[in-house]
């Protein structure tokens, strides 16, 4: 934190990250460039506040969606879409394979 | 011979060749209410309507709202043409909005790198032909020197030529009638300036091509009436 307390003025870029927001910034990321990174990373700190980084389902989903919201400014309606389609099929991948491993 | 990518603005066109040439860097000036974005948005949405162009308005200050009604006071329907993919008008001061003075600045949240980044993956996807920011004036927070920010804008206009994509630069102008750095109009092809004067107590609004590469342009001082239709030039009119 830098001093307020708000999650969203953490230092976004030295936080540790969980795979599976990797793998939203990356997808983002051929569509906007570097912004993915602010984007996913803004709305991860939202999320999860100042609590050890770790996402279930359901709080993937929740960023999810607040994500598509941002993206959806910058790439318009119908792409951010698509892109929440991806990411849906990223979220029950990465969950699925989480599963078989334990 | 390079295209011309049309303004389709009622008089501009015949004052600058027939329109921009294809792949240049263009910028229009003027103070505050001077018509900048309203000349903004007929090129984006005539070059959609008229010549089927993709394009691109970025808005780094005005509200994507704020645009939208604009437009549409003039008869022109932006919500209709993103919605069938032809225009994607981005409102990237929502975003910043959303951030703290010193979040937006550690992020660099519209400075140059960050524009030339976004725009070259959304050219790529979006296939735009046209571009309008508005406005590089606030482009200019990012930047501690004007000898930064000229070094930075002068590779973001190169980037744009590069893409091929034929952009409209908006930025503002000092009291003094200058551009705010004093820099973006060695930097682009062209300059149209924006203005409005009053002569004897009639108020007038006036435009002018200070410069225009490629082109043989006629550089002398125009009126304009903002019309049901948006912005009509009086090519045959010339003030003082």
């Amino acid at each position: 934190m830098n001093g307020n307390g708000s999650p969203m003025e953490e230092d976004l870029n030295n936080r540790t990250f969980n795979p599976i927001v990797d793998l939203y910034e990356k997808k983002l990321s051929s569509l906007i460039g570097v912004l993915s990174k602010f984007i996913v990373r803004r709305q991860y700190g939202k999320l999860i506040g100042s609590a050890p980084a770790t996402l279930d389902l359901d709080k993937a989903e929740m960023l999810c969606e607040s994500i598509i919201g941002d993206a959806s400014i910058l790439i318009g309606e119908e792409r951010a879409r698509m892109l929440e389609d991806e990411l849906k099929r990223i979220t029950e991948e990465h969950f699925k394979e989480a599963g078989k491993h334990g | 011979m390079a295209e011309r990518k049309g303004t389709h603005v009622a008089g501009l066109d015949e004052l600058i060749g027939g329109g921009f040439p294809e792949g240049t860097v263009n910028l229009v000036t003027g103070p505050p209410g001077s018509a900048k974005s309203l000349m903004g948005i007929h090129y984006v949405f005539n070059g959609v309507n008229v010549d089927g162009d993709t394009g691109i308005y970025l808005t780094l200050e005005e509200s994507r709202d704020s645009i939208t009604r604009a437009a549409s006071a003039y008869g022109m329907d932006l919500n209709s043409l993103e919605k069938e993919g032809k225009l994607y008008l981005i409102d990237l001061g929502k975003m910043r909005m959303e951030c703290t003075s010193s979040e937006e600045l550690e992020w660099g949240l519209a400075s140059f790198e960050t524009l030339q980044d976004f725009l070259r993956n959304h050219i790529a996807f979006s296939g735009a032909k046209r571009l309008v920011l508005d406005s590089i004036t606030a482009v200019g927070v990012y930047y501690k020197t004007g000898e930064l920010f000229r070094r930075e804008l002068f590779k973001f206009a190169r980037f744009l030529k590069e893409s091929g994509i034929t952009s409209l630069l908006i930025s503002e102008v000092t009291s003094d009638g200058d551009s705010r750095y004093g820099t973006e109009e060695f930097v682009a092809d062209s300059l149209i300036k924006l203005d409005y004067e009053s002569a004897s107590g009639e108020y007038r609004r006036t435009l002018r091509v200070k410069k225009m590469r490629f082109t043989k342009h006629d550089p002398l001082k125009h009126p304009f009436l903002i019309m049901e239709s948006g912005m009509e030039v009086s090519p045959d009119e010339v003030i003082g």
